[in-house]
């Protein structure tokens, strides 16, 4: 690995874990509102994370094992966000139904 | 008010005083990267150095103490068990600090000798209290588990959040004694020594201000207690199951095995996974409440610590953590810029929330809102934004031309002292720093001058609402 491709590599893996953060907040914000433009925001940062998983496998001299990794990470930064967001919503709606069984059976 | 809370009082004062004092060593440590003649034979930068990070230590240490005093007896609905103990401890922990504090100030170093290490330091990086206030810092830890545990037995009662407490006591008291040996082959001390290190801050530690949110949570927001819990034990499992085989990602350039680099790297580059799932529950949270709580600092500040965390400890640790790049980063200003991130997102901005959440119970305010803690707000993490971005550049440049051109030969360290971007990275730090100590004072101003927050009229919409 040269220097620079030391320097372009890191930047590339700071990039794809803050693709991955945006994606995450984009599509919860996008839940939460409803807002088209959040929801598009959303895809694009994934697409973004993609791309970056993309150039980190192809471009870049990590090892073998280093770049499965990450592109077994751009699949499961893809489910996080909406697997969380079932398991709190769900943990939510459960504890609204031991609270007020009544006007939930309504 | 409990008399445990009262105590949960001092703890999170002394812990504002330690911040104050870590800024003041942490801006006066960072004069020497731009001015590497200044107190020359006056006061040597290590000691400067040494008071910022054990400040940071011990800063966080009693914050998180004071959290727990706090919020234990609200927990159990009784008396902590053996507080008249846990108070004269208090008093010895800051007695201690301030001894400390002196002897490094004034002695700074001694010869290599037993009475050195017993009385001015131990000479173990980020532990350097001289053994008897380690062992002073040792009885405060065992009170502080015996109050918890204690508490919990006599009062026949245990809860999620408490269980999972508990449990992380132990290894954080028992880690701590591996501050202690000495040892004569300095691979074997540096492969233990992370082991304190490591296993407090990104293991011990994440579970401890887990604990300290999922409270906060509870009191700030009335979140759902089954809610909170469930949340803990899922972000618990997959913090320890990815922070503590972290681990290796420390172990280069001091003599371990190869093979400590791939399992560090493996399980730090999971690491942000449960850090992204901690952003979905905070956006989650904080939409479910509309951006709005009473206590609007304390809700602004746990944000912080959600986005913080992940941003400092899960983006900064990724770039840097895979071996092919750490080989190069490790022990550089990229390094700090890490450091400095991820210890403020996971830790400070949550002690800064427990101290607005104690502010307002402590003197009966319904919410507290205003203009300075906005602003204490911004500059504080302003500040932080810009120590840490020039650290990254400097940091970068470091790895860049003093590592992997240079070969981190001694010419290639003092070709780089000179190079512009890391000059003007140490410029852009210090400023940032100054920036930061002003978000401090505003910070210490709206804590004493904190006024209760007036209902607005949206207020008075949204409780009719509901």
């Amino acid at each position: 690995m040269t220097p620079s491709q030391m320097l372009a590599t890191a930047i590339l893996l700071g990039g794809f874990v803050a693709a991955a953060g945006a994606c995450g907040l984009l599509y919860c914000a996008a839940r939460i509102s409803g807002h088209k433009l959040l929801r598009a925001g959303g895809y694009v940062s994934y697409a973004a994370l993609c791309l970056i998983a993309f150039a980190l496998v192809a471009f870049t001299p990590l090892h073998v094992g280093w770049k499965v990794l990450i592109a077994a990470s751009c699949a499961v930064y893809l489910m996080i966000p909406p697997v969380t967001w079932r398991y709190l919503t769900r943990l939510h709606r459960e504890e609204k139904i031991q609270w007020y069984p009544t006007s939930s059976a309504r | 008010m409990y008399r445990s809370q009262r105590l949960g009082l001092k703890y999170l004062t002394a812990s504002t005083v330690m911040f104050g004092a870590m800024i003041a060593f942490g801006v006066l440590s960072s004069i020497y990267y731009i001015r590497p003649g200044f107190l020359l034979n006056v006061f040597n930068f290590s000691t400067a150095k040494i008071i910022h990070i054990d400040g940071l230590v011990i800063w966080l240490l009693m914050g998180f103490l004071g959290a727990i005093y706090w919020f234990l007896p609200q927990e159990l609905e009784r008396e902590v068990e053996g507080i008249a103990l846990a108070e004269i401890l208090f008093w010895v922990f800051c007695a201690a600090v301030a001894v400390v504090v002196v002897v490094f100030l004034f002695v700074q170093y001694g010869s290599a000798t037993e009475a050195s290490m017993w009385f001015i330091n131990q000479g173990r990086k980020y532990v350097e209290a001289p053994r008897w206030a380690a062992l002073g810092i040792a009885a405060v830890m065992g009170v502080f588990a015996f109050n918890v545990i204690g508490t919990a037995v006599k009062a026949r009662k245990s809860t999620g959040i408490l269980t999972v407490l508990i449990l992380d006591l132990v290894p954080l008291v028992v880690l701590y004694f591996d501050a202690f040996p000495e040892m004569r082959n300095m691979s074997q001390d540096l492969f233990w020594w992370w082991w304190l290190v490591h296993l407090w801050v990104e293991a011990t530690w994440e579970v401890l201000i887990g604990c300290i949110m999922a409270w906060t949570l509870i009191h700030l927001v009335g979140a759902s207690r089954r809610v909170v819990e469930s949340w803990l034990y899922v972000e618990v499992a997959l913090v320890l199951g990815t922070g503590i085989l972290g681990l290796g990602h420390h172990y280069f350039w001091i003599g371990t095995p190869r093979y400590w680099f791939a399992i560090g790297g493996f399980f730090s580059a999971l690491e942000p996974l449960p850090l992204l799932g901690m952003v979905v529950h905070a956006v989650y949270d904080a939409g479910s409440h509309h951006l709005r709580a009473a206590n609007r600092p304390a809700f602004y500040w746990t944000l912080a610590e959600a986005f913080g965390n992940f941003i400092g400890g899960g983006v900064w640790g990724f770039m840097m953590t895979l071996p092919q790049i750490n080989m190069y980063s490790h022990g550089t200003q990229w390094t700090a810029s890490h450091g400095h991130f991820a210890f403020w997102g996971a830790y400070g901005c949550g002690v800064i929330a427990v101290l607005y959440l104690a502010l307002e119970k402590s003197r009966g305010y319904e919410g507290i809102d205003g203009r300075a803690w906005k602003w204490s707000f911004a500059l504080l993490n302003i500040g932080m934004l810009g120590m840490v971005g020039a650290l990254l550049v400097a940091g970068m440049d470091q790895a860049f031309y003093e590592r992997a051109i240079g070969g981190s030969t001694w010419n290639a360290f003092l070709a780089m002292q000179g190079r512009p971007w890391f000059i003007e990275g140490m410029w852009t730090r210090f400023a940032s720093g100054l920036l930061f100590a002003c978000g401090y004072g505003i910070l210490v101003y709206d804590l004493l001058a904190a006024r209760p927050r007036e209902a607005t009229v949206s207020d008075s919409m949204a409780a009719a609402g509901s």
